[in-house]
């Protein structure tokens, strides 16, 4: 029995590691993309492209509810963006609150008649559409509740050109994002289906009228892990994914995708959360399956600031439903798996989302659960628990310090020592408990899914002046 | 103190007249430092500008009592007084160890600087205390004694103001600064400027907004120039039917701009 | 099982290896990095005074002296990318002289070095320098680092810098040819790289047009774009003709802006195309550029199966004035209960609305607004349709 236990131990570990063999791999191709393709690219300044006459147009969708507090300052950053043409549509997704009031008054918006027939995605009805000429390519649509994905069908049918960007009504863009995105775009308009940004931590930065004007690390603890998970998601794990065509999901909060292929999948859909993963993963279907060459790209130096939760019933919220987004994508999609027709996608990028997402939580609660079970029977061996627990720290905090090389080699967003010692120190902290809490969270989720939860959770809105009040003030009394 | 530097100012001139007499030279670079210096201290820094450039020909005048020094350049104009100025600073702040405050000019031969220009430009160095920026004034002449138009430049890029502020303010302008549509705005009703140069797109309210908000202002007469790398021509044509009075692109033409400024601040 | 046990510890042992090697490699580099950033920060603000110089003088008849002193490695560099970023931003006579300056401050000869014997992405950040700096003599060893790059960004980086230092058409033909030999869609990028070049791009372009490349052929017709030439007419039509999907809809949308080389009766044909995108491409350009005799052809628009078409019909006859306001308003009343009169009367209702508000901020549009108004108002009196006139209650904007 006791020797069954540390078997089925180390069998788990085995697992485990093969994922993350996968994940170390996929590290060191983010790694030679960074420093080869990237660095020079993010030096360059975009100051060629920025007046170009040979930029396509974006229409800009901003699905909100309930975001009464930071709707406008969203806003007034996206109308100030370094763009040549482009037209921001928000779509208020039936808030029960004055975010459409508010927006009306601040910018003086007149009702504009809109018929919704024979548009294209479908949709709940909408109710109106505002617009003030003094602002020609700002308009805010009003329609019926639907959630986030029904939003954004409404948008893409209001939408005039052919490149939709998906931003979130939180998202700071900063203001050369778009054209980067659209840089990677213009160098492959034909095969690029979609591309994504990066998305992150704002929490701590200095903001100013919707501007990011001093890039800091958090200073609350929640924050400063989900600034690590962040960069060795996007920077260890999307630009090696992007380079072998694999990448499972743009993040919601700030991609640009082509509308007609958006259109031929049937926009967004599905009725549980993880849109950003099931539209993704509908157009490699859809792409591989007509055996067109195509590719669904990630733009790191695109860079959208986001506010992330500092309190723990609101950040378990927020995870529990990813992995509830998770599990059922991935079902959703299963037929792809193994298969070699579908590539990338169906032999890499599934299955490790299975195993990680999916399979690799159970095998690390039971391992951890048979280790214990072993210990308990015989206590002399307490050291064992020990060495694989200190294997689990070591893993984790490999791949956090593999983002962070990224980080300093390619982008270099914070500038000061301390802030790397801050990051390091961090990450240690990390695997001491909060990714076990992650882990916790998935399977909660995935319980979630099995009882058919479908709602978003809670998301304290907060405005952004309030959660950096703290920081300006001091900013203010050292001048 | 008046008496004293009349006595100075006379001392310069005669020096500036004799150093224009002796050689052929139509031009003299004056550099004045302010400050109590040894005389051993003025013979190493003598003997540094002329390492650096043999040709110079370089006159010291130190008045003590006023704590002046003057440094006369023979048939130098005023780019090169502000090059040996640049020498000079590192070299004087060293001893010191604090910052040295300099004022620059030259005048051209024909027209030999009058007691009133050199009092002007005496005044100017010992005045300016508050902008710790600027260690080194330069005084161009009798084009700054008129009432100085005032020019408001608004743009995010802080290299515009970097590049543009020196040289408009050494044409006689006064220049100031905003980096948003906010503080453009706010600034344009403070200082009721004579000409406002904007970037279009801007954080807070964009240029559109800037200009609109001048012409709907009755008590702005300013005129608007935009200074943008928007190439596209309906931004163009919105912002002429907003009430522009001018369109510069960018990468822009330094020149082009001041004569475009100046037949803007003559119409 | 010890033997597992014994390999789950030398895991252990190689990844705490790896991140204490890792950490204090990350370490290490950041606190070059950041003495390196102060030191820049340090040297810039050493030498705000002469950048002042700079600027004051650069417009002066006097010659740009270098900074004076001894320049250690690390401040030279701070300079030049300061430097860099002025030249950026200028043209004409003056950044001429700082390009002067650059050079006889050694920098352009160490960039040409870095050029060839640097790390990719150092030879990529020099290239990009170099074309800034418009250096003839770097075109060469330009063209070579294009010919053995990979597709990427880095690859329209060093373009740009050949484009903008060429001074003959022939560079930029060989430049467009390995670009193009990496037979990928970016017509549009490779255009615009084009343009960056003060060269007089018409003939070499012409020649693309004869060329059997379709590739070729478009990029020659995006950068056409706004020249007269009456060559474009007919590589034009080969590529609608025989062109994929895409390329036909670049070709159209390359030949129909700014300045048509269309015929108004290709218009008309483009206007019945089977692919929708064409369609509303003519739908639109009726209305920038046509005349009455384009109303016939937007009316049919109005019944296009796919939406987005209808409404830009709408909006062209909308932007023909009087005609086509009574011809919208016509459909508006007859067609009443077919999508074709919905969103006539939608699209009447809205651009009123807007033309409405815009008078308020550009009065020479008052009249044109009114006997559009006037014409609407005869078709439907109701008062309930709510079109305010100018007089009424002006928005309120922020202001």
């Amino acid at each position: 029995m006791r020797v069954w236990l540390l078997d089925y131990a180390v069998f788990a570990v085995y697992s485990v590691l093969i994922v993350y063999a996968l994940y170390l791999l996929i590290l060191l191709i983010s790694h030679r993309q960074a420093l080869r393709t990237l660095r020079p690219a993010y030096v360059s300044k975009y100051r060629d492209l920025s007046g170009s006459e040979y930029i396509p147009p974006i229409s800009i969708l901003v699905p909100c509810y309930n975001e009464e507090l930071t709707i406008l300052e969203s806003v007034r950053s996206l109308l100030s963006l370094n763009y040549p043409e482009y037209e921001v549509i928000v779509i208020n997704d039936g808030s029960k609150d004055k975010t459409l009031r508010v927006l009306i008054e601040a910018f003086g918006l007149i009702p504009m008649p809109y018929e919704a027939q024979n548009r294209e995605l479908e949709a709940r009805p909408v109710k109106g559409i505002y617009h003030n000429p003094f602002y020609p390519n700002f308009f805010v649509m009003d329609k019926d509740n639907g959630g986030k994905e029904d939003a954004l069908n409404a948008g893409i049918n209001m939408s005039r050109y052919a490149l939709v960007s998906t931003v979130d009504a939180d998202s700071l863009l900063e203001s050369d994002a778009l054209l980067r995105l659209v840089r990677v775009y213009m160098e492959n308009p034909e095969e690029t289906v979609a591309i994504g940004g990066n998305v992150r931590v704002a929490n701590g930065c200095v903001i100013e009228n919707g501007q990011v004007t001093e890039v800091r690390l958090p200073n609350k603890l929640l924050p400063l892990f989900q600034h690590i998970e962040y960069l060795r998601s996007f920077l260890g794990g999307r630009i090696g994914w992007s380079a072998i065509n694999g990448l499972l999901i743009v993040s919601g909060a700030f991609g640009l995708f082509r509308k007609d292929t958006l259109i031929q999948v049937g926009g967004y859909g599905g009725g549980f959360p993880g849109e950003d993963m099931n539209i993704i993963l509908k157009l490699h279907k859809r792409m591989l399956e007509s055996g067109r060459p195509y590719r669904i790209a990630f733009c790191p130096d695109a860079v959208c600031w986001t506010q992330v939760p500092d309190t723990l019933p609101v950040l378990g919220s927020q995870r529990k439903r990813w992995s509830r987004g998770n599990l059922k994508n991935v079902w959703m999609f299963r037929g792809m798996m193994f298969i070699p027709r579908y590539g990338t996608v169906g032999l890499l990028s599934l299955p490790y989302a299975f195993f990680y997402e999916m399979l690799s939580p159970y095998l690390r609660l039971t391992g951890y659960l048979a280790l214990l079970g072993y210990v308990l029977t015989d206590m002399t061996s307490w050291r064992v628990l020990v060495l694989f627990f200190l294997a689990d720290m070591l893993i984790g905090m490999l791949f956090s310090c593999g983002a962070l090389w990224i980080e300093e080699m390619a982008f270099r967003r914070y500038p000061k020592l301390k802030d790397l010692l801050k990051m390091l120190g961090f990450s240690v902290l990390m695997v001491l408990g909060y990714d076990q809490l992650n882990v916790w969270w998935k399977l909660a989720g995935h319980l979630d899914a099995l009882r058919k939860h479908n709602s978003w959770g809670v998301m304290v809105r907060k405005s952004w002046q309030e959660d950096v009040a703290g920081k300006q003030a001091v900013t203010n009394q050292s001048l | 103190m008046q008496r004293q530097t009349s006595e100075w100012a006379g001392r310069i001139l005669s020096g500036v007249r004799r150093a224009m007499l002796g050689s052929s030279s139509t031009s003299c670079g004056i550099l004045l430092v302010e400050g109590d210096w040894k005389d051993s201290v003025l013979r190493a820094l003598e003997t540094r500008l002329l390492a650096e450039d043999p040709q110079l020909k370089v006159q010291f005048l130190y008045d003590r009592d006023l704590g002046i020094l003057t440094l006369l350049l023979e048939g130098e104009k005023l780019a090169k007084t502000h090059f040996v100025s640049l020498q000079a600073k590192p070299f004087l702040q060293q001893i010191r160890k604090r910052n040295v405050r300099m004022a620059v000019s030259a005048f051209p031969g024909y027209a030999s600087p009058t007691e009133q220009e050199l009092w002007r430009m005496l005044q100017m160095l010992l005045a300016g205390g508050d902008a710790a920026e600027k260690d080194i004034m330069i005084y161009a002449g009798r084009k700054m004694e008129k009432k100085a138009p005032t020019i408001l430049i608004i743009d995010v890029d802080e290299t515009v103001p970097q590049f543009l502020n020196p040289r408009l303010e050494l044409q006689g302008y006064d220049v100031h600064n905003a980096c948003d549509g906010l503080e453009g705005i706010r600034l344009c009703s403070e200082l009721l400027p004579d000409v406002v140069i904007t970037e279009l797109s801007l954080p807070v309210y964009d240029g559109y907004q800037v200009i609109r908000s001048i012409r709907k202002n009755n008590e702005l007469d300013s005129r608007i120039m935009v200074l943008s790398d928007r190439r596209l021509e309906h931004d163009i044509r919105l912002c002429f039917q907003l009430g522009a009075d001018d369109f510069i692109r960018k990468p822009y033409s330094p020149v082009e701009l001041e004569a475009r400024l100046k037949r803007l601040l003559s119409s | 099982m010890l033997n597992d046990l014994s390999s789950v510890i030398r895991l252990t042992e190689g990844a705490a290896a790896l991140i204490l090697a890792g950490a204090a490699g990350l370490f290490a580099v950041k606190l070059q990095h950041v003495r390196m950033n102060r030191q820049s920060a340090r040297y810039l603000q050493k030498h705000r005074e002469y950048f002042s110089y700079l600027a004051a003088h650069v417009g002066g008849e006097e010659p740009l002296m270098p900074p004076p002193g001894q320049l250690a490695a690390l401040e030279k560099e701070a300079i030049r990318d300061k430097l860099v970023e002025w030249m950026e931003r200028i043209r004409g006579e003056e950044r001429w002289k700082l390009i002067g300056l650059y050079r006889d401050m050694g920098l352009a000869g160490e960039d040409m070095k870095t050029l060839k014997e640097g790390l990719h992405w150092m030879k990529v950040e020099a290239a990009h320098r170099l074309g800034v700096l418009r250096v003839q003599e770097a075109v060469p060893a330009l063209l070579d680092l294009l010919r053995k790059e990979k597709y990427g960004p880095s690859l329209f980086i060093i373009a740009r810098a050949i484009a903008k230092s060429a001074r003959t058409p022939g560079v930029l033909r060989e430049m467009t040819l390995v670009i193009a030999g990496h037979k990928k869609p970016c017509h549009e990028l490779v255009a615009d790289v084009l343009h960056d070049s003060s060269l007089d791009l018409t003939p070499f372009l012409e020649s693309f047009l004869d060329e059997e490349d379709p590739d070729l052929q478009m990029i020659a017709l995006l950068g056409l774009r706004g020249y007269p030439c009456p060559r474009l007419l007919p590589a034009f039509e080969r590529l609608l003709e025989t062109g994929s999907r895409s390329m036909r809809r670049k070709a159209v949308q390359a030949a129909l802006e700014p300045v048509g080389i269309i015929h108004p009766q290709k218009l008309r044909e483009l206007s019945r195309d089977k692919d929708e995108e064409i369609r509303l491409e003519a739908a639109r350009v009726m209305g920038r550029i046509g005349t009455e005799d384009m109303i016939p052809h937007l009316l049919g628009g109005l019944k296009d199966k796919l939406w987005r078409v209808r409404y830009e019909s709408a909006r062209s006859l909308y932007r023909l004035g009087e005609a086509g306001v009574e011809a919208l308003c016509r459909t508006a009343v007859k067609e009443e209960n077919l999508p074709s009169g919905q969103i006539a009367k939608n699209v009447l209702i809205g651009e009123l609305r807007i033309s409405s508000a815009r008078a308020a901020d550009f009065p020479e549009e008052i009249l044109p607004f009114h006997r559009c108004l006037n014409i609407y108002r005869r078709y439907f009196p109701e008062p309930g349709h709510k079109v305010p006139g100018v007089r009424e209650k002006a928005m309120a904007g922020i202001f």
